[in-house]
């Protein structure tokens, strides 16, 4: 890109004299080097690393099976818990009721079950969701954005009016009815049919997969709306002109010089939506249309230790705190990704 | 501005006064506000016909009132709005009922409960009339009362009636004069006057029925009887509803005027409940059982704990038209791996009791574990393994062959109480079982579907026959039962229970058909007996009811 901006600088024409352009920095390591030096969006860059680790690793770091239940220890806590929520008063002491456990870093559920283990194993979840959204958002938003921005006329117009009718119903309700409608066409199918093995499959992820399939179906309108706006912009240039002129045909010019140029944009939003996946997969399990017990989910865990916030102020904000690091974490790289690949930011720092 | 300001502040005045004004004449009333089984969100209904849930029957039953009414401590059997006879053959029950109580309704305009007046000009009072209408109207299959095949079998006539078969005029309820009427069943039994306890039996206004239709039961049009009367029902979520004092209620031994000028009953969340009490905004809330270690630990909240006998048996319900349901050994194994004990002292631990029989032990003619020590199922984690490697010896199969799901309505000690149990199974069988939740409408339609589903009985009248028979175990009412169990041995003991003429014959052959039931055939495996616990501010005096519904109109308030 940097190179088809300054071509009249360059004495004839060939391949060859490419070779010889100034030494300039590229767009990327230039933002690259913005970002970098925004101290929040490194932050929130190394915790979504350091949470990617615990999801993958969970099995080696939880100190315990997230379904490994221990009813005698129900809703104990170590001593320093306590501290931290004076309300807990320790069982000996005038008013204590709260079982004291030391071997429970954060505490135990009802069940018995350690809570900072439910925790690790519920990041899969939660990060699961992080990359599922974007990727069906790319998957099918990105096409229908460019088929739509590119081609125009009756493409663009049947394509973005059916956009428009999704639009129509709030996302989190289509989700929910989605959720509802997977879940009991599921319920007791017959053998061997297409629904039978979906339901099994959804069982075998512990109730991920309709996660999955109601947030995808949901994730790629916005992203084909911000496509199609950028690609209306993005054609009109005159290095698509230059390009069309020399003879490429469509394929290279969507994927070789539109794409490229409207990367920036289409990275921030969908990096600042993350969070927005994550809530809906965290509120699917704290109504309980989301994961299916016994597997932990932050959602789910925070509606469990909402049963109990009184007594067990921890059960609840543990998990909530974990789901507060992750969106904390999207949100600071989507703004600082968004200030870096800003074109108007350039050279300014 | 400074005119504007002066405007201001003379409104913010006039608010204040009015507050306190409005303040201190609260405090001449006795309101209590109470939480107590009301649920969090709106109430279904308060038409005595159309009611079959809790909080709906908590109201009904004090602003209209049965026949026949039990104590709400003792379960014994009293009069309502009726004293009763019965004939030699056990088959006619002559009522008769109260005179000149009034119909009345509350009227905004005046703030107070006045009698109603019929087009004539003459005062509307109850009559035998309004009882028959009531109990017509539940029967009609037009109205499609949930409860009709509850009330149907025990009256000549009804079962035609309310199947569209028969005519209105062929059920057996004749009003002889304005204050007495008489009913025919069909059998001689001694569970007949715990029917007329029912809502479904309660006289109801025919002329503001036939006026409102559907909005009969509206503050502003509706009529009733008993010692309150409607006084506001904000609906929706988080609304409430007040009853009023009926000063008109003439007042009995069982059913006194109330001493409370108003109660006003919020639907709030049992968490929300303890919140609200403990910062002095509710008179009796519900705590809730996750609450329990912590209320049990504060002097303060302790004192005010009560904790008695519950109204359901909870139990889970196995489908036995599915494999490995399909035999009698697998239910017993799954049933016997349940380890009750544990689930009620470390996973409950809010005073609930071990189920080994279906039947709640307070019942009338109920069969116990201390009465009858041989029957029933217990916990026994090796008998129940042992048992479950003979079916899947015989069977050839492994316990990761069967792919179960266990289901359940959405509410956190549902959910608890499936994990806990889902991991006992594991443990002692083998078999991982999958959980699946929906909400309670869902539920109830499509439990029938799963292997297992999570289910409670709570009694509609206290006597044994409402579990043996209307919980559906009972062939006649197959089509009512998810388990889709049915066995013709239990059918007969049940039968023959109905008719035995004394309580302790009627215990020992429920005994017999409660070990049919959870036992040898084991189409469900109770689990515990539910416990009423609640929190009383101190300054209120109170009954304290294990009939479902309290009586407010034998409580008060003395700050």
């Amino acid at each position: 890109m940097a190179t088809l901006s300054q071509p009249s600088k360059l004495p004839g024409s060939g391949v060859t004299s490419l070779s010889e352009r100034p030494k300039g920095e590229s767009l990327w390591a230039n933002s690259l080097r913005r970002l970098v030096r925004n101290r929040l969006a490194v932050i929130g860059f190394v915790i979504i690393i350091l949470m990617i680790l615990v999801a993958i690793f969970a099995d080696q770091i939880a100190p315990r099976g997230f379904a490994e239940a221990n009813f005698k220890s129900g809703d104990s806590a170590p001593t320093w818990v306590t501290r931290v929520f004076p309300s807990m008063i320790p069982e000996g002491q005038e008013g204590g009721y709260v079982i004291i456990d030391e071997s429970y870093t954060l505490g135990a559920d009802a069940l018995g079950r350690d809570l900072l283990s439910r925790i690790i194993y519920g990041s899969r979840v939660s990060l699961t969701v992080a990359f599922i959204g974007p990727l069906f958002a790319i998957a099918i938003g990105l096409f229908v954005g460019m088929a739509a921005g590119y081609f125009g006329g009756v493409v663009d117009n049947v394509l973005m009016r059916a956009v428009d009718i999704m639009y129509a119903f709030p996302t989190l309700l289509f989700i929910i009815l989605l959720m509802t409608f997977f879940r009991f066409s599921t319920v007791a199918p017959e053998p061997g049919s297409l629904a039978a093995t979906l339901g099994q499959f959804d069982k075998n992820s512990g109730g991920m997969l309709f996660i999955f399939v109601g947030i995808g179906l949901t994730s790629w309108m916005q992203m084909a709306r911000l496509v199609r706006g950028q690609v209306l912009a993005a054609r009109e240039q005159e290095y698509i002109l230059a390009s069309r002129s020399i003879g490429s045909k469509t394929p290279r010019i969507l994927w070789g010089h539109i794409l490229p140029n409207i990367l920036g944009p289409l990275i921030v939003a969908e990096t600042l939506t993350i969070p927005t996946y994550i809530s809906y997969e965290a509120f699917l399990s704290f109504i309980g249309l989301g994961v299916q017990q016994p597997t932990p989910s932050w959602g789910s865990m925070i509606s469990e230790g909402a049963n109990a916030i009184r007594s067990y102020p921890n059960q609840a904000l543990f998990p909530a705190l974990a789901l507060f690091l992750v969106m904390f974490a999207f949100n600071f790289l989507g703004d600082g990704l968004r200030d870096a690949l800003d074109p108007r930011m350039r050279g300014k720092d | 501005m400074s005119r504007n300001r002066l405007v201001g502040l003379l409104l913010v005045i006039a608010l204040l006064a009015s507050l306190s004004v409005g303040l201190v004449g609260a405090q001449d009333k006795k309101i209590l506000v109470t939480g107590r089984q009301m649920g969090s969100s709106d109430i279904p209904t308060i038409d005595p016909a159309i009611a079959e849930d809790v909080p709906s029957v908590q109201i009904i039953d004090e602003i209209f009132v049965a026949l026949a009414r039990p104590n709400e401590e003792t379960a014994a059997l009293g009069s309502g709005m009726a004293t009763w006879t019965v004939s030699e053959d056990g088959l006619t029950y002559t009522f008769d009922i109260m005179e000149n109580v009034p119909w009345v309704r509350y009227n905004a305009e005046i703030d107070a409960v006045e009698q109603l007046v019929g087009a004539d000009g003459t005062p509307l009072v109850v009559t035998a009339q309004d009882f028959a209408y009531g109990i017509l109207r539940s029967l009609n299959p037009e109205t499609a009362a949930p409860y009709q095949y509850v009330l149907s079998p025990w009256i000549v006539g009804a079962p035609e009636y309310s199947n569209g078969e028969g005519a209105a005029e062929d059920v057996q309820v004749a009003v002889v004069d304005s204050n007495t009427l008489t009913i025919t069943t069909p059998a001689p039994s001694a569970v007949v006057p715990f029917i007329f306890t029912m809502w479904v039996t309660m006289a109801q206004p025919q002329s503001i029925i036939e006026e409102y239709a559907e909005f009969w039961i509206d503050p502003e049009n509706i009529a009733t009887y008993g010692p309150f009367a409607l006084k506001e029902w904000v609906r929706g979520d988080g609304g409430s509803l007040t009853l009023i004092k009926n000063p008109l209620w003439p007042g009995t031994e069982n059913i006194p005027v109330p001493a409370l000028d108003e109660v006003v009953f919020r639907f709030l969340d049992e968490e929300v409940q303890l919140t609200e009490f403990e910062a002095g905004t509710l008179d009796v809330a519900e705590a809730p059982d996750t609450e329990y270690a912590r209320i049990s630990a504060d002097a303060n909240l302790s004192a005010s704990y009560f904790t008695g006998p519950g109204t359901c048996t909870y139990y889970y319900g196995f489908n036995v038209e599915r494999e490995p349901f399909n035999d009698a050994r697998a239910r017993q194994a799954f049933s016997m791996a349940i380890d009750r004990e544990t689930l009620t002292t470390d996973v409950l631990g809010a005073g609930q009791i071990p189920a080994g029989l279906f039947a709640l032990p307070t019942l009338n003619a109920a069969p116990t574990s201390e009465t009858f020590p041989d029957i029933g199922i217990g916990t026994d984690l090796e008998g129940a393994a042992a048992l479950w490697g003979e079916y899947l010896a015989e069977t050839g199969k492994t316990a990761a062959d069967f792919n179960l799901t266990l289901f359940h309505n959405e509410s956190g000690l549902h959910a608890t109480i499936a994990q806990a149990v889902q991991q006992m199974w594991a443990e002692t069988l083998g078999v991982n079982v999958q959980i699946a939740t929906a909400d309670f409408a869902t539920y109830l339609d499509t439990r029938g579907n799963y292997d297992v589903y999570r289910a409670a009985w709570c009694y509609d009248y206290p006597d044994a026959h409402n579990f043996y028979y209307d919980a559906g175990w009972h062939s006649d009412l197959l089509s009512e039962n998810d388990t889709h169990w049915s066995n013709a041995d239990y059918d007969a003991l049940v039968d023959q229970a109905f008719a035995a003429p004394t309580v302790e014959e009627r215990a020992a052959l429920y005994a017999q058909a409660d070990d049919i039931l959870v036992n040898t055939e084991a189409a469900i495996a109770p689990m515990y007996y539910y416990v009423t616990n609640d929190l009383t501010a101190p300054y209120v005096t109170r009954t304290h009811s294990f009939i479902t519904r309290e009586y407010y109109e034998k409580w008060d308030i003395n700050r």
